[in-house]
């Protein structure tokens, strides 16, 4: 009762203070881009009242004492800007600031981002990773996003040939990936090799591991909110980078016929194919090497300022791959797949205290396979039959979605938002298979055909959404931010309420502790695979998404995290997570036992699973340390418990970026250490005999996941050299290196009995040489 | 110093990392046994599995083919094993109160038989063995029902023909095999070869009792050398068919084993099967 009374005094306070104070709100951007600045501390010069930019680099500065006041703004990277400002009661100003770039090391920095958001934001489990910081680490052909963020504590990458995020013990497709707020369902090229986001065109993103606001929804285990850069609105600028095997291009400007804005475009194309065609021709060894393999990405977007208040936003992501190729007229194989994504955001400041966010989505991802195998009959060389077998697998998954929001900054430190969201669904999975025997040349008239739809599946869905939350600071020491999200889905008729909770105090100036809590519901998912091997080879284009159904409710997880956090000069700092997670109806499946995908939902069967653990991550700059320990354990139906694929007790990740001398050099490099991922051991052999008679040995296995592989850890380094590309342009010439010491990482183990009646065990490496890759880009 | 620090890291790591200890396992009872209905011999094969670290019985005059190998391209021998068989074992086969003891074949170790059971359709029986080592086995099943072809009737065939059959009871499901008869002029030798093979198996569930002659590929026949043909209809009761339909797949071995052994504390099959055949000529 009287902590009640206690929160109602400090509310009322707020408003009997109002009249005798002004505001000052505003946009921060960086001045040779107009791109808008996130977590820039915005403060008086006495340090009496303070704040920072949000996600769309706004800021609200309110209750500020009549009178005049000197107005800084700072941030790390950034010349810092002071502006005095006069204070009238009841009056609003508007202040809108433009950062100018400042090399590092000219002046002591006193504010950065880093204690913006230290002191303005709870943070629990979020992990930000900028453009700078995901360029140092080096990938496979070019770097990775996902590659990037594999690097941070907490996640996990299960093999060298996927890209995919395990996080918190959480599979991939419980992680939800926004780019400008729309969703992207499968976010990978080259079959899982790396993430389909173009770096260049990226601002930054933003990782929530875990205790993410209510805002956000529909998945379990993390958002990864990515955001592309909105273009440059001062002038027209451009990047370009030519590659091994891929090459990109991003175009930015400001909007023509003096329309305020700015526009980007963005578009990149591997050349496996062209450049594996060529080497087949040029040496023209005894087996083919050409690979008919491609894949490209096309991302824009569009910002318009209408007014001052108002501004218009249209973006759009398109990326395929593409595997087609005829083998002597006697295999037609043709795969594509990929996503596509439109938004259209409509952000308008009805008072500078009251922020709305209206948008439009549209996404989809798609798998389209046809394989048609043909053959001519051994006996039939005089009749020139053909006989002709066709395999076709479609799948997908689509929404449209309308989601409203808004903002309302009520007071010093405090943030309300409130939205409401709603979307269609559509999951569709068709396999189709055909034979027809017919003439040479008469394919459209057979002598015989059959054909077979498999699977032919095609959901509809709508889930609706409303969420409140409150971030508070009622004092300087304290962040406190509740939430609660209410879904509704309509397969099922499944209501769910989703509350939050964040809160951190802050101890001393440099150290706090702080706490979340939150329960989170997923409707559309992957089913873990019976066949775990599927989640470390490189297949992540067959997702089959699938909706909760009546007797399949909403995946569900409840998560609790303890941290502390400490600055340290030098833009230093460390946090320590500890984290419980208890995750409910779970799905495993079959996918590949059976004569293809299923999508009958009598074979999935429902599980849980619970994963704990701590993090640990000491940063300076642009260089990190990350420590995590985990323990993960799934169950199925009445099956015993047992580690997943994913499971990695220890993790260690050092990734630092190192300038050498003053010649422009720069060693970029990055190790990771991950105890060894749990299997399902080969463990005997018994006797089958088969249909013909003949007895074969087969394998026993041992308990699921009880045996772990040797430990994993790889090194990949790179170098790069800035130099000035005809005396005009700056630009980087960059060779990079993954597995340097050739570290052979098992996939799996291959049994075998060889002829002297003993079992050989065969470790399948993942990448056994070291893989290089050297390109050069440049800043147009 | 500090450049000792790091190998000291990754040596602790190493330690504590992970216990990739393999699980221990020893042989556990291995048993095949199919019977037929209005068969008199039974063959029941009593065996062990075997650690992956146990070296297998081999004979040397199994080694019959080699191949090359798609990795390394070295030649990999083709071997054929024998049935791991377990001598001294005591097993019985159980109906309507009467029980019959197998014995040992001297010259094949592991199996087991009568010739003077005579297995009826719809009859359960019930298989107890008691290996030397103490482990106690039983398992049941029950014969399906007779039935017969229907489909097709006449002696030529065509690829719009049917298969069918009337439905067997306690039937799970069905296994199709087409024996067939090839002969053709070796004109060198001017002699008439004649030779055969088992080919075109699938399998069915129970609710399935035609299948056109289009899906069992017949079409190969109808336009090769071959005579005829023999069609098998084997109806499975659900051992011999979970037996059939889950054992075959040796790609995944993640298939579970309490989907198709239906023997309690042993490996393998204890089934029974009655079959139907016909005999049909190939429209030339």
């Amino acid at each position: 009762m009287r902590k009640g009374i206690i929160w109602a005094v400090l509310f009322l306070t707020e408003f009997l203070f109002a009249a005798e104070t002004g505001m000052v709100a505003g946009f921060v951007r960086e001045a040779e881009s107009g791109e808008f600045l996130s977590y820039v501390n915005v403060y008086l010069a006495d340090k009496s009242m303070g704040t920072a930019t949000n996600k769309q680099g706004y800021y609200v500065l309110s209750r500020v004492p009549e009178g005049k006041h000197t107005l800084i703004v700072s941030m790390i990277g950034y010349r810092e800007e002071r502006l005095e400002i006069d204070v009238r009661a009841d009056k609003r100003l508007r202040r809108d600031f433009y950062l100018k770039p400042q090399p590092l090391g000219m002046e002591p920095v006193e504010v950065t981002a880093e204690r913006a958001r230290f002191e303005h934001e709870v943070d629990v489990g979020v992990k930000r990773m900028d453009f700078t910081e995901m360029r140092q680490i080096p990938g496979f052909v070019e770097q990775d996003l996902f590659r990037s963020l594999a690097m941070l504590p907490g996640v996990v990458s299960v093999s060298d040939f996927t890209s995919a995020l395990y996080i918190r013990g959480g599979t991939m497709d419980q992680n939800l990936i926004l780019l400008d707020g729309v969703t992207v369902y499968n976010p990978y090229h080259l079959m899982g090799f790396f993430s389909t986001f173009i770096l260049e065109s990226l601002k930054g993103a933003e990782l929530y591991t875990g205790g993410y606001p209510a805002r956000y929804g529909g998945a379990i285990s993390s958002v990864l909110d990515v955001e592309m850069k909105a273009g440059n609105s001062e002038r027209i600028a451009g990047y370009g980078e030519i590659g091994l095997l891929t090459s990109k291009l991003v175009v930015e400007g400001p909007l023509p016929w003096g329309a305020k804005g700015s526009w980007l475009a963005a578009g990149r194309r591997t050349y496996i194919d062209a450049i594996t065609w060529t080497l087949d021709k040029i040496f023209n060894p005894d087996f083919s090497i050409y690979l008919p393999y491609h894949f490209y990405d096309l991302q824009a977007k569009v910002n318009w300022d209408a007014s001052e208040r108002s501004r218009f936003t249209l973006s759009g992501f398109f990326g395929d791959d593409v595997l087609s190729f005829k083998e002597e007229e006697e295999v037609d194989l043709d795969f594509r797949w990929g996503n596509g994504t439109l938004g259209l955001r409509w952000r308008y400041l009805f008072t500078p205290q009251l922020f709305s966010l209206l948008g439009f989505n549209a996404t989809r991802y798609r798998l389209d396979t046809e394989v048609i195998e043909r053959d001519e009959p051994d006996f039939e060389e005089t009749s020139k039959k053909i006989e002709e077998y066709t395999y076709g697998l479609e799948s997908g998954v689509g929404e449209l979605g309308l989601q409203w929001g808004l903002t309302w900054f009520s007071g010093p430190g405090h943030t309300v938002e409130f939205g409401v969201e709603s979307k269609v669904i559509e999951t569709m999975n068709f396999m189709e298979e055909g034979w027809a025997r017919y003439d040479k040349d008469k394919r459209n008239q057979p002598d015989t055909s059959w054909d077979t739809v498999r699977v032919n599946q095609r959901d509809t869905f709508w889930l609706a959404a409303v969420y409140l939350q409150d971030k508070w600071e009622p004092g300087p020491f304290w962040v406190i931010e509740t939430g609660v999200r209410g879904e509704y889905f309509s397969n099922g008729n499944y209501w769910r309420a989703s509350p939050r909770l964040g809160i951190k105090r802050r101890l001393t100036a440099d150290w706090a502790i702080k706490a979340g809590a939150g329960l989170y519901y997923q409707y559309l998912y992957v089913p873990y695979p019976r066949d775990e091997m599927m989640l470390k080879i490189p297949i992540q284009f067959f997702q089959q998404w699938m909706g909760a159904a009546e007797r399949y409710p909403p995946l569900k997880s409840t998560l609790f995290t303890l941290g502390t956090e400490h600055l340290f000069p030098k833009d230093m700092s460390a946090s320590v997570e500890f984290y419980y997670k208890d995750l409910r109806n779970l799905r495993e499946a079959d996918l590949m036992g059976g004569e293809g995908p299923t999508t009958d939902t009598a074979s999935i069967t429902l599980g849980q699973g619970y994963s704990y653990g701590a993090e640990l991550l000491l940063k300076r700059g642009y260089s990190w340390v990350g420590y995590s320990y985990s323990v993960t354990r799934y169950r199925f139906g009445d099956e015993d418990w047992f580690f997943p694929v994913h499971d990695s007790r220890h993790n260690l990740n050092l990734s630092f970026a190192l300038p050498l001398g003053k010649k422009g050099w720069t060693l970029t490099s990055a190790w990771v250490f991950s105890s060894g991922f749990p299997f399902t051991a080969q463990i005997g052999w018994y006797q089958h005999v088969n249909e013909e008679g003949e007895i074969d040995w087969m394998p026993i296995s041992g308990r699921r996941g009880e045996v772990r592989y040797p430990p994993y850890h790889r090194l990949d380094a790179g170098f790069t050299k800035s130099f000035r590309l005809f005396k005009r342009f700056d630009a980087e010439f960059y060779i990079q290196v993954l597995n340097v010491y050739a570290r052979r990482n098992v996939l799996f183990y291959d049994y075998e009995i060889d002829e002297n009646g003993v079992t050989q065990r065969e470790a399948v490496p993942m990448l056994p040489v070291p893989i290089p890759s050297f390109g050069i880009r440049a800043r147009l | 110093m500090r450049f000792r620090i790091i190998p000291a890291i990754i040596l602790l790591l190493s330690v504590i990392a992970c216990d990739t200890t393999p699980e221990t396992y020893e042989g556990e009872p291995n048993i095949y046994a199919v019977l037929t209905t209005d068969s008199s011999f039974a063959c029941i094969m009593v065996g062990k599995t075997t650690s992956i670290d146990d070296t297998l019985t081999l004979e040397p005059d199994t080694i019959m083919d080699t191949f090359w190998r798609d990795d390394t391209f070295e030649v990999w021998p083709e071997i054929v094993f024998p049935w791991n068989g377990v001598s001294g074992a005591e097993v019985s086969l159980k109906q309507g109160g009467h029980r019959y003891v197998l014995l040992e074949d001297p010259d094949s170790a592991g199996y087991y038989g009568s010739d003077s059971i005579q297995f009826s359709a719809r009859k359960t029986w019930e298989l107890e063995v008691t290996y030397p080592s103490g482990e106690e086995i039983e398992a049941q099943t029950t014969i399906p029902g007779n039935f017969e072809i229907t489909s097709p009737l006449v002696d030529t065939l065509s690829d719009t023909d049917v298969l069918e059959w009337t439905p067997s009871a306690h039937a799970a499901g069905y296994l199709i095999e087409l024996l067939q008869w090839l002969s053709w002029e070796d004109e060198e030798e001017d002699t008439l070869v004649v030779d055969s093979s088992f080919d075109c198996l699938m399998l069915v569930q129970a609710d399935t009792t035609s299948l056109p002659m289009q899906e069992l590929e017949l079409f190969d026949y109808l336009w090769a050398w071959a005579d005829s043909l023999i069609i098998f209809v084997s109806a499975l009761d659900t051992n011999a068919y979970d037996y059939r339909y889950y054992g075959e797949d040796r790609w995944d071995p993640d298939i579970r084993v309490e989907d198709y052994m239906h023997i309690e504390g042993a490996w393998g099959v204890f089934g029974s099967q009655t079959v139907a055949c016909s005999q049909r000529y190939v429209l030339r």
